[in-house]
């Protein structure tokens, strides 16, 4: 009995990882997303999270502050991203690095690994030169690519999310993927998954041996973090009347400060402990919120009060997380309503049934152009059909689109072609539209997503149907096409 | 002597099982594209049954890993060096104290409790312009839409 209770009190988790518990859950509370396989869409994704935690994860309930960041560099060329720079401004001054330190479930993933018994690889200058690494990757890959192209060619290119951020393939696609309703996903994978797929794995590794290697060198929100080091109202600090520059602190700090609260200090206060002068105290403002011991079992002044207080907080929170978890699981209506109409249909004449799955005949639909006219599918029997399903702020829905107006130019009397933008509409359509020259019928959804749900649309953009002669379905898949799959696509439904 | 050679052992298992899960996925890639340049452009390179048994036949390998940090974990097993202070640049010598306040800066010296209010003020004037001028609806609809390749999808 007396060895498990010294285990449990040598293992049992700290007020720390108990709070960086409580954020991942927090974050994710949208816990029938993994059941589902499906994301969140309801309206409170509209706030960002302090942490670093993929937007695009089944539980995920709020937004990516380094995806939205990107997005609105990108999209710059409509609309100035005064919510984003506000909300991250805001972070920073009132949270600082404390986000990575406590509210990071990047953060909780990087320790757990490092928990893993191997040799570590302890701070160095190597590793502290490494740091600024991260800074890089914000001015390239956060601000100045996605500004390039949102600015030069309109379009919305996250760099950091496409090209490295491991936390989108753990958290997005492999949370997605193994849902057996999101099979189709796998035949749009290729080489950025695998890409992907090897960072992640080497950013894993690197945490098994390196302390948070990620955060250290690699995140580029704990880079912009960082920079209000000197700012933030929640900090550990050090007390200057007390201090007698001994260096304990640093040595003992596991990330590459240089002094306790500097753009390194993730603000964890493990070197309240070890201290001698106890000097260190976690503080917001002129609150102090944790404080060494004295010693000889004597506790800091006003212990007995914090903790008292910190009992009610948490309590207050266990609330929160539970209210959350309910309104996120079973009161809170989606904005995006996922409404299988395969069910309501009937089969057609020739015992062809009505849907939009492969070998199903999709439903006549009228739609309305931009620009004018209307697009009716009785109207196009006889041709190849292609529906794409798109949206401006879709970097590889931008992408794809000239493929299919490439391919209705050289085959104008075979093919008849209709990209459907998705209701949620960030810009005017008809404007961004006439800056370029795919000359091909466009419609924007209705805002009960009626073309959405007749061609089987999801969350997931872009989205490409093509359909036979007779207007049966032959390929209805998420996923980016080329010219060659669309010639592929079109040969094959012409010989049906 | 046990413990070292342990957590070097378990160190391996993990390069080898991130090795392979690399180069079973790369294997994967290159057997699907090569499939699409031989005339198939719509062939999935990964399918649902392939990466299962690949992942399959690493299984053991997971498993042994899997193993050995549980074993390290409950044996208390880990690398003792990392609790000693790390070299630094400090070790030797005295380092900086912390500074005491100076005028004009807050009581940890090194902020300027102006300068913050300011910034707070002027990133709630943010947050409020950007939810009247659609930046926290663009916010919304990017986020409730997955982007396929921002999650590596394709």
């Amino acid at each position: 009995m007396g060895k498990i209770k010294r285990w449990w009190n040598d293992h049992r988790p700290t007020t720390r990882r108990l709070a960086q518990l409580y954020a991942a859950l927090l974050y994710n509370a949208h816990i029938k997303g993994f059941a589902e396989g499906k994301i969140y869409t309801g309206n409170m994704k509209a706030l960002c999270t302090p942490g670093l935690n993929c937007y695009s994860c089944p539980g995920a309930v709020g937004a990516c502050p380094l995806g939205a960041l990107q997005n609105a560099m990108a999209s710059v060329h409509s609309r100035a991203g005064y919510y984003v720079l506000g909300i991250v401004l805001l972070y920073g001054l009132i949270l600082g690095r404390t986000i990575c330190g406590w509210l990071c479930p990047m953060g909780l993933v990087q320790e757990l690994l490092y928990k893993i018994p191997t040799p570590k690889i302890k701070k160095s200058r190597v590793t502290r030169a490494l740091t600024y690494c991260k800074y890089i990757l914000l001015g390239v890959f956060v601000l100045a690519v996605p500004l390039w192209y949102g600015w030069t060619r309109q379009l919305p290119l996250p760099a950091f999310c496409k090209y490295i951020c491991p936390a989108g393939t753990l958290e997005g696609a492999v949370m997605l993927l193994p849902h057996p309703d999101n099979a189709s996903l796998f035949s749009m994978l290729g080489g950025l998954f695998t890409r992907k797929w090897v960072i992640m794995l080497v950013v894993g590794l690197a945490c098994v041996f390196c302390y948070r290697a990620f955060c250290r060198f690699l995140c580029p929100l704990g880079a912009i973090y960082g920079l209000f080091s000197r700012l933030a109202l929640l900090s550990v600090r050090g007390d200057g009347a007390r201090c007698d520059g001994c260096g304990a602190c640093v040595r003992r700090c596991p990330m590459d400060i240089r002094r306790v609260g500097d753009r390194e200090c993730i603000h964890c206060a493990r070197c309240m402990a070890v201290c001698p002068q106890k000097a260190i105290a976690m503080k917001a403002g002129g609150i102090v919120l944790m404080a060494p011991d004295e010693g000889a079992g004597q506790a800091a002044p006003g212990a007995a009060k914090r903790r008292r207080l910190g009992h009610v907080l948490w309590g207050i929170a266990l609330g929160v997380l539970l209210a959350a978890v309910l309104w996120f699981n079973v009161l809170e209506p989606a904005v995006l309503p996922v409404l299988p109409l395969n069910a309501e249909m009937s089969e057609g004449a020739d015992d062809i049934p009505t849907g939009y799955e492969v070998g199903m005949r999709l439903p006549e639909f009228e739609a309305e152009l931009v620009g004018g006219g209307t697009f009716r599918l009785a109207d196009t029997r006889g041709k190849v059909t292609m529906i794409n399903l798109w949206a401006t702020y879709c970097a590889p829905c931008v992408q794809e689109l000239p493929s299919f107006a490439g391919l209705l130019a050289q085959y104008p009397d075979d093919i008849a072609v209709l990209a459907v933008h998705s209701s949620l509409v960030t810009e005017d359509v008809g404007e961004y539209l006439a800056a370029r020259d795919w000359a091909m019928p466009f419609a924007v959804d209705t805002a009960d997503d009626r073309l959405f749900r007749l061609v089987g649309g999801s969350a997931l953009l872009p989205q490409t149907i093509v359909l036979d002669r007779k207007g049966v379905v032959i390929y209805n898949q998420v996923g980016s096409v080329n010219d060659e799959t669309l010639l592929g696509l079109f040969q094959q439904a012409k010989e049906l | 002597m046990k413990k070292r050679l342990f957590l070097y052992v378990q160190a391996a298992l993990c390069v080898l099982l991130v090795l392979a899960l690399c180069a079973q996925f790369i294997g994967l890639y290159r057997e699907g594209a090569a499939r699409r340049e031989q005339g198939e452009p719509t062939a999935s390179i990964y399918t649902r049954e392939k990466v299962a048994e690949r992942l399959t036949s690493l299984l053991p390998l997971g498993l042994l890993s899997l193993f050995m940090t549980v074993i390290g974990l409950a044996l208390g097993i880990r690398d003792e060096a990392w609790d000693r202070p790390t070299l630094t640049k400090y070790q030797g010598r005295k380092a900086r104290p912390v500074q005491a306040p100076a005028r004009g800066k807050d009581e940890s010296g090194i902020g300027n409790a102006a300068l913050r209010r300011a910034l707070l003020i002027a990133a709630l004037i943010l947050t409020v312009a950007g939810a009247l001028n659609g930046s926290l609806r663009d916010v919304l609809y990017k986020a409730v839409n997955v982007c396929t390749e921002c999650v590596g999808l394709g």
